[in-house]
């Protein structure tokens, strides 16, 4: 009797990894597939020489602007991860390290930015950025990010650097340190592991953020992946274009894909920390 | 001395501190306070109007319906992720299990992947031209035809389901479920595995000992060391069915219909369509109490367990 229960589950435990796998791996080998072959016949792989064709990708790539939308995602997300570190790291350690009368506060300023939905924030978002002539503009994109992961960061950066030893920082002080080469030199190699984790955590949440994009961003060319994927939804509605939209899916995939598969306990942890800590 | 160590720490914290100010704090605040206002976004004026836009937010019948769909997300899909990730997590918990790693690994995979590419995977899936439901109803008809089981197809109506459009709004919120519970299945099963780990072993050794059920070991071990763990995951999957935008927007194809609103994509309908930024916001203000509200409630309600 147990031992069939066991079975059972196991069985679930499958159809579930089947779930998950046939719907990515579909799209995997369709993205090599002609339009018409895709209509022709949804499921079979591309197996014989003339259905298989890499025409979607160097399509997408070339004519449908799909590697300006890259370029342009991974600008804006490179510059904003720095950002964001740099800053959160700073904030934290000075919260965590420098104990000066009315840090909590400031502390908890930085913490309360968390539970801020973006829908709050669009409209008057739209007009700052519209003041600052950073409407439309890459730049204004990572400083947005920049500042909406900021919360969560330093949150999480506090925790590693208050737990770090003070006569770590008592010794350096004394050797005749700054206060930021002591920052720099010591404290942040020591954060390291906690800040792959923000990293990767972050990058993430930036590679796919959909919603703050779409209401900064508005030219053509300045779009990024998301943007780009979610108006080739529209545009197949009088232009029957299957094959590139699933090449350029693939595309948008493909790093956050690389980093689950190198980096898969940090990806885990850091969206657990997300959860329980946020 | 003490002024060295203030300077120091606003070299520190001050930069950051700017950053996230502008570009975060002051659009929540100007939002809180543009929900009292009414303004287009393209003139000057911002017009204080008291408690208008919530006078006219209790007659809004796209809002009501829009507020009742995001009570549905969280309490259907945010229902069955929860039940499917305890259940998952259970059996992989049992190191008897073999592939545990590799269950764990693709589980999670959905959850990376940007909303957008998963709600046009799932636009593909439903779509009337060759989608997966309509390849499976398919079949099954043929399947029952060959074993003329004719009166069985006729009763399910699987002739009219197959031609189905089930994107339309009759259907759209009950078709996101399958999606939603896809994508997010994978989180709470490794949230609630994260969970169990920290529950000592010698508990489970001494269940075991006594001869309990794997029901009795769950009701009486694993549920109430889960806890902590069950708060965070319910209050995530109350923020996840309460914020849900990209998914709807890029299966509506960026048109939302009237009925198959949420309320962030009527904030954008709003605010940015429409040119009602003080309206917008007021949804926006509304959305965040009532999550907020939602959250304090199903903490108090877990705690008292």
């Amino acid at each position: 009797m147990r031992k069939l229960l066991r079975t059972l589950v196991f069985l679930s435990l499958g159809f579930w990894f089947l779930l998950v796998v046939v719907p990515v791996v579909w799209l995997a080998y369709s993205s090599f597939k002609t339009t018409d072959a895709i209509f022709a016949s949804p499921w079979r792989p591309p197996l014989s020489r003339h259905e298989a064709t890499v025409e979607n990708y160097t399509h997408a790539w070339g004519k449908s602007h799909v590697s300006g939308y890259f370029v342009n995602s991974l600008a804006t997300v490179s510059s904003a991860l720095f950002g964001t570190l740099l800053l959160s790291a700073m904030a934290a350690y000075g919260l965590a390290r420098l104990r000066v009368r009315g840090r909590r506060a400031v502390y908890y300023a930085f913490v309360a930015g968390m539970i801020v939905p973006a829908a709050l924030t669009l409209a008057p978002l739209f007009e700052l950025l519209r003041s600052l002539h950073l409407l439309n503009s890459l730049t204004g994109l990572a400083l947005v990010y920049v500042a909406f992961s900021i919360p969560f960061s330093v949150l999480m950066l506090y925790g590693f650097f208050a737990s770090l030893p003070e006569e770590v920082r008592e010794a350096a002080v004394v050797d005749g340190a700054s206060e930021w080469q002591t920052f720099w030199h010591i404290f942040l190699p020591m954060a390291r592991p906690g800040l792959v984790t923000v990293a990767i955590f972050n990058f993430l949440g930036m590679w796919n953020e959909y919603l703050l994009a779409l209401v900064i961003l508005v030219d053509p060319e300045k779009q990024t992946l998301q943007l780009g994927i979610a108006n080739m939804v529209v545009d197949l509605g009088y232009r029957c274009d299957w094959g590139t939209l699933l090449a350029t899916m693939v595309l948008a995939m493909l790093p956050v894909l690389a980093i689950y598969a190198v980096l898969h306990k940090r990806v885990v942890e850091g969206m657990i920390m997300g959860a329980v800590k946020g | 001395m003490k002024r060295k160590k203030y300077r120091e720490f606003l070299l520190f914290v001050g930069p950051p501190f700017l950053v996230y100010a502008v570009f975060c704090l002051y659009p929540t605040l100007s939002g809180i306070l543009g929900a009292f206002t009414e303004w287009d976004g393209y003139s000057q004026t911002q017009r204080y109007t008291g408690l208008a836009n919530f006078r006219k937010l209790a007659s809004d019948e796209i809002f009501w319906g829009a507020l009742k769909n995001n009570l549905f997300l969280v309490a259907v899909p945010g229902v069955l992720t929860l039940v499917l990730g305890l259940y998952f997590a259970s059996a992989l918990r049992d190191e008897r299990t073999p592939g545990r790693s590799v269950f764990q690994f693709t589980y999670l995979f959905p959850n990376i992947l940007a909303g957008v590419v998963v709600a046009t995977l799932w636009w593909f899936v439903y779509s009337p031209s060759f989608g997966v439901v309509k390849g499976i109803l398919k079949t099954l008809h043929s399947a029952l035809e060959a074993a003329r089981l004719d009166a069985v197809t006729h009763w399910l109506g699987l002739k009219e389901l197959a031609g189905q459009a089930w994107l339309e709004p009759q259907y759209f919120m009950r078709a996101l479920v399958p999606m939603l519970v896809w994508a997010e299945t994978g989180f709470f099963v490794v949230l609630f595995l994260a969970g169990m780990q920290n529950i000592p072993r010698d508990l489970y050794e001494a269940a075991r000992l006594d001869g309990a059920s794997e029901w009795q070991v769950f009701r009486h071990v694993t549920w109430p060391g889960l806890s902590p763990i069950t708060v965070a995951a319910v209050t995530f999957a109350i923020i996840a069915g309460m914020k849900t935008f990209d998914c709807i927007w890029v299966m509506t194809q960026q048109h939302v219909p009237e009925r198959s609103h949420v309320l962030a994509t009527y904030v954008y309908q709003k605010a940015f369509t429409e040119a009602h930024m003080g309206y917008g916001t007021a949804v926006a203000l509304v959305l965040l109490i009532i999550t907020m509200g939602a959250i304090l409630l199903a903490q108090r309600g877990l705690a008292r367990e």
